[in-house]
């Protein structure tokens, strides 16, 4: 099976490793109850950590509350923004550099055509993460 | 044919490439005895039905691919390395952005989780804003990872058809060929044994693995160090002039087994068909065309010449000459020991082959003036054939374009000022690696060549209709026809210009559709 992104750069899975417990509230495997769970800043300050941890360790460490668990989601995704919004830029740079390259004829034509399509896909796509990551920053 | 004949001509062709025949003859030469050498040509021919692989009657579809490569031919870049680089860049951009579109497919699982994890709790007030926010990320996500991996495959694409039409890793794989080349010679001037245990145990290992595994798969899976080995022998048996060489030293002994096999009396005669080929627009119908005659869709039999005259409106005449492949039949001039003589260096030598002269009778009989523009298009030993007429200084014609599919052809001293050559390869095909090297790279030689695979790869790949379910040889013109059209979705700048220089012998009306069947007597 093909590694995650996450998986190979941070060394995380996809799997969260909760149980709900009687009082409603999300705990991990380890039996840890509610009463333990950490704040949201506690959980801003050591996402960094978590994220970085291993499955196992996830398993061992983390009692984590419904916003936390968000926080966490809401961490990665942001992180996913700014992976796409560089490369995307970093594409559309190198397609600009190809569709200026001297290439006559209907094959260089055909060419320049096919990156000014996926020039102007990336650049919409850019502007949509940027519209999404502005309203989960708000969120936060 | 019926699968059982085309089977067994696979697997007596296959023995050419069985590695004890080299082993004789090296060590034959080695110990200096040419006449010993010689000993092995009869093993050769009894093993040679190698080009009456067309398009075998039991044809069904399966999953075989082919993407194509171009090789030779012109650019109208500028600056052909900045393409290069760009091309580069543009595919590790492509990568970052899959690991992009593989971080939001993350974000999707752990807000799937979440949600899961959200939908068991008997919801508080908090709970419910938290799932529909996850909610809400669980869609951008999902949904960005779409919208990524969309131009991440676009992107990929585009720079796929750059590497593939633009000849950029041509260099590095000429030098790797060569090493290989040198290396395999070398390997088996040592240790012969070992070289070809180490080579059968690797093909035996990957035919092993596949599912579609088959005794011409693990044949094949050596074409390219079986290039090489047959160059090897090539030069040492002809002391270092290669296949032409070898060809060369090998046509009399040819010559004379078809002599007494066959006889030597060459009849070409006009016939009529049941279903004339139609007028070719393009190199793609010419194709076509060539497939159709290969497998006798027109009503002919084995061994018939197409010949299409075209009149333009300046009243000038082009013409098309269509010629089939090795059929293996008792009395054709299309045989198996023809192909000695056609690969030999002289072109005396090679025009005393009995495929070559039919051709050039046809040609007469079909009224072909020295001043008409002439193309020629063959299949296997009729590739071989055009190469050699279109090299032949004293054939009284003007050959303006030649098209080979699955034909050795590299050794053939064409002169690219004046005839354009388009060549069609496979790589699983073995035929075609039988001259020992690849083709000249050149603006008015362009080579097509395919690679064979189980499944699409990342190159886009076009589905190769009617292959068998278990590796074969891909030496039928479906998997020429495919390759030829993969490639043109590469909207290649060379390709373009052949396909536009053919196209001009297309020009006007067909106002003739001859046909010529051939035969040899005693």
């Amino acid at each position: 099976m093909t590694r995650t992104y996450f998986e190979r750069s941070l060394g995380i899975s996809p799997q969260f490793p909760l149980t709900i417990d009687s009082n409603q509230a999300c705990v991990a495997n380890n039996g840890d109850d509610a009463s333990s769970a950490r704040t949201l800043d506690q959980f801003e300050k050591d996402k960094f950590r978590l994220i970085l941890q291993t499955t196992g360790q996830l398993h061992m460490e983390n009692t984590c509350t419904c916003a936390q668990l968000y926080e966490q989601t809401r961490y990665v995704t942001l992180s996913a923004h700014c992976l796409a919004l560089s490369t995307l830029s970093d594409i559309n740079n190198a397609l600009q550099r190809c569709i200026a390259v001297h290439w006559d004829g209907i094959a260089g034509e055909n060419f320049k055509n096919k990156c000014r399509e996926i020039a102007s896909l990336a650049i919409h796509c850019s502007e949509e993460i940027q519209s999404i990551q502005s309203r989960y920053i708000t969120d936060g | 044919m019926g699968k059982i004949q085309q089977n067994s001509y696979s697997l007596c062709f296959l023995g050419l490439f069985d590695f004890r025949t080299y082993f004789v003859g090296f060590h034959a030469y080695r110990a200096k005895r040419l006449n010993a050498c010689l000993l092995i040509l009869p093993h050769v021919f009894s093993l040679l039905p190698p080009f009456a692989l067309q398009n075998g009657s039991v044809r069904m579809d399966s999953h075989t691919f082919t993407s194509a490569y171009i090789y030779g031919g012109v650019t109208h870049i500028e600056d052909p390395e900045e393409i290069n680089e760009l091309a580069c860049i543009l595919t590790s951009f492509s990568e970052k952005l899959i690991d992009a579109a593989s971080a939001y497919a993350q974000c999707y699982s752990y807000a799937h989780n979440q949600l899961a994890v959200l939908s068991n709790c008997v919801a508080p007030t908090h709970i419910h804003t938290y799932d529909i926010k996850t909610a809400r990320l669980l869609q951008d996500s999902d949904q960005l990872r779409t919208v990524l991996t969309d131009i991440a495959d676009r992107t990929r694409n585009i720079t796929d058809n750059l590497e593939r039409s633009l000849d950029i890793y041509s260099h590095a794989e000429a030098e790797t060929s060569r090493i290989l080349q040198s290396l395999v010679t070398l390997a088996m001037g040592i240790s012969p044994l070992p070289m070809a245990l180490a080579l059968s145990g690797w093909s035996i290992s990957q035919e092993a693995s596949s599912n579609r595994g088959s005794f011409q798969g693990f044949l094949t899976n050596n074409a390219q160090a079986q290039q090489s080995v047959l160059q090897g022998i090539g030069d040492n048996v002809s002391q270092g002039n290669g296949i032409p060489g070898a060809a060369q030293a090998l046509s009399p002994v040819a010559r004379m087994a078809r002599t007494v096999y066959q006889g030597k009396s060459l009849e070409v005669n006009p016939i009529t068909v049941h279903k004339p080929l139609p007028q070719s627009h393009s190199l793609s119908d010419s194709l076509s065309n060539l497939e159709r005659l290969s497998i006798g869709q027109p009503g002919n039999s084995y061994a018939t010449i197409s010949i299409q005259r075209y009149t333009h409106s300046d009243n000038t005449h082009s013409w098309i000459v269509t010629i089939p492949g090795t059929d293996g039949h008792k009395d054709s001039p299309f045989g198996w020991a023809q192909n000695i003589n056609l690969m030999a260096s002289h072109a005396s030598t090679r025009a005393q082959a009995e495929s070559q002269q039919a051709v050039l009778q046809a040609m007469t009989q079909a009224g072909i003036k020295e001043t008409d523009e002439v193309a020629l298009i063959g299949h296997s030993q009729g590739g071989i054939v055009a190469a050699s007429i279109a090299s032949d200084k004293t054939v009284p014609y003007k050959i303006s374009h030649v098209v080979t599919a699955g034909s050795p052809v590299a050794n053939h001293p064409i002169d690219t000022q004046k005839t354009w050559v388009t060549s069609i390869e496979t790589d699983h095909e073995l035929v075609s690696n039988l001259d020992g090297k690849n083709n000249p790279s050149h603006p008015h030689w362009l080579t097509i060549r395919g690679k064979i695979t189980d499944s699409p790869s990342a190159a886009q790949s076009s589905h190769v209709p009617f292959s068998t379910p278990k590796h074969e040889l891909s030496h039928g013109m479906n998997y020429h026809v495919a390759t030829y059209r993969n490639a043109l979705e590469l909207d290649s700048d060379g390709l373009n210009e052949h396909n536009e220089h053919f196209r001009k012998f297309t020009e006007g009306k067909m106002d003739e559709n001859l046909y010529f069947t051939c035969r040899i007597y005693e």
